[in-house]
């Protein structure tokens, strides 16, 4: 009868969260965020449980802080790779609770790296050939000094006033020369990058480049003639 | 090679060559999970959810976080990529046999992906066993072949021998194999870095 008059009051037990996605920046560590379902007009609490593949044992998640609102993040010592998590999300409130689908998440599978970082694009010539050289630095997370991860990049450049960005696959450098600018025009040039089997980072602030009102290669041929 | 006429070829090269075979091995695996999967309904999928704590390589206790890799010699890492590649020698020919009758209407591009995943996987097996003769000539860290993760055939035993058994079966194996390519790749990037440590910008 209780529940009864509850529920007629506009409270009901609440609905079922979603957990939405699971990323790890650099192999070692990673956050998953879900959505609240409808909290049936009452406080509701969120609690996030896993267990990992080839034990029985339960666990509820280790910091609820760091991620954010909705979120749960899996510090070094609690992230394994090569490892089924399986990971629910219980909402709980007076009347009831309720229980997401489960996510099941393998953290190789998951790495989703910052963006590149120092992006300098620095206008010069090499036998007579203007270029545009661009340089960039993996993000300092993502340890690649020791080969742990593996980054490709890709960069894109456009004219200021332009709409169509001009993409650059760079594979593992991480330097890139770009010819055939016009002169006199500035430039927007941006990086990403993405580890061998992964996401794409999103893209890097932007570096403007002015170029300068060089003398065309042509020109001068045509001048010394 | 006449006297002198060529230079032997670099551990660093080797490893260069060997990334790139286990990289095609983890994108062919990929490709093939995803073959398999689109064609599933919802509801088989969650039966398909066999543990992969129950692959027959989880007895190898390979690393499972950048601590415990990088604690590992170059030797180690070699002998475990090698051990890891030898498990997969029967499993992947049984696999490539299965395609063939699988009852799946992608089993044409099942078939020559797993042909490709068997021949590139034993032809990295070789390559790794020439890069650990190279460092290791003395065969101080040669393993013993009982070390190599048995397999013990077909649908296991709680598994009947019908066509959807043989489906299931074939992904939980597709499933372990698309892990081990994964770190495979991992450990011989991580060793390919490694020995060009004179140049850092090869990594």
């Amino acid at each position: 009868i209780l529940l009864h008059i509850l529920m007629s009051s506009g409270q009901t037990p609440p609905g079922r969260p979603v957990i939405t996605e699971c990323r790890s920046p650099e192999k070692e560590t990673f956050t998953c965020w879900w959505v609240p379902g409808s909290s049936g007009g009452l406080t509701t609490k969120y609690s996030l449980h896993y267990k990992i593949d080839g034990s029985q044992e339960n666990y509820e998640c280790p910091d609820y802080k760091t991620g954010g609102q909705n979120s749960c993040y899996f510090n070094k010592s609690y992230t394994s790779v090569w490892n089924t998590y399986t990971i629910t999300v219980i909402a709980t409130n007076n009347l009831g609770s309720n229980i997401s689908e489960p996510l099941y998440v393998d953290v190789a599978y998951i790495v989703q790296p910052h963006q590149p970082e120092n992006i300098t694009a620095e206008f010069t010539t090499l036998d007579q050939k203007p270029y545009l050289m661009v340089k960039w630095d993996p993000p300092k997370k993502a340890d690649t000094k020791s080969g742990w991860m593996t980054l490709q990049y890709e960069l894109r450049i456009k004219p200021e006033k332009g709409l169509i960005w001009e993409n650059h696959f760079a594979g593992n450098q991480k330097q890139f020369n770009i010819y055939s600018l016009i002169p006199g025009e500035v430039y927007l040039v941006e990086v990403h990058c993405k580890p061998d089997h992964g996401y794409w980072s999103e893209w890097s602030h932007t570096t403007y480049v002015q170029i300068p009102h060089y003398m065309r290669v042509r020109d001068t041929s045509i001048w010394m003639m | 090679c006449g006297a002198g006429s060529c230079q032997p070829i670099l551990v660093t090269d080797l490893l260069d060559r060997a990334a790139k075979v286990s990289h095609r091995l983890h994108a062919l695996s990929t490709a093939a999970s995803n073959d398999l999967n689109n064609h599933f309904a919802p509801a088989l999928k969650l039966v398909m959810m066999r543990p992969l704590s129950l692959c027959h390589t989880s007895s190898l206790n390979t690393p499972e976080d950048k601590e415990q890799v990088l604690q590992l010699s170059q030797e180690d890492l070699l002998t475990m990529v090698a051990l890891l590649l030898k498990s997969w020698g029967t499993p992947l020919l049984y696999l490539v046999k299965e395609a063939q009758e699988l009852p799946h209407p992608a089993n044409d591009a099942l078939l020559w992906k797993m042909a490709e995943l068997s021949q590139q996987t034993e032809n990295l097996a070789r390559g790794i066993d020439k890069i650990l003769n190279k460092l290791d000539p003395t065969g101080f860290h040669s393993f013993s072949t009982d070390l190599i993760s048995p397999w013990s055939g077909g649908p296991g035993l709680e598994m009947g021998s019908d066509k959807k058994s043989h489906l299931l079966n074939f992904h939980f194996l597709l499933s372990c194999f698309r892990r081990d390519s994964n770190k495979i790749d991992s450990f011989v990037k991580l060793l390919r870095c490694r020995a060009t440590k004179m140049n850092p910008e090869s990594c």
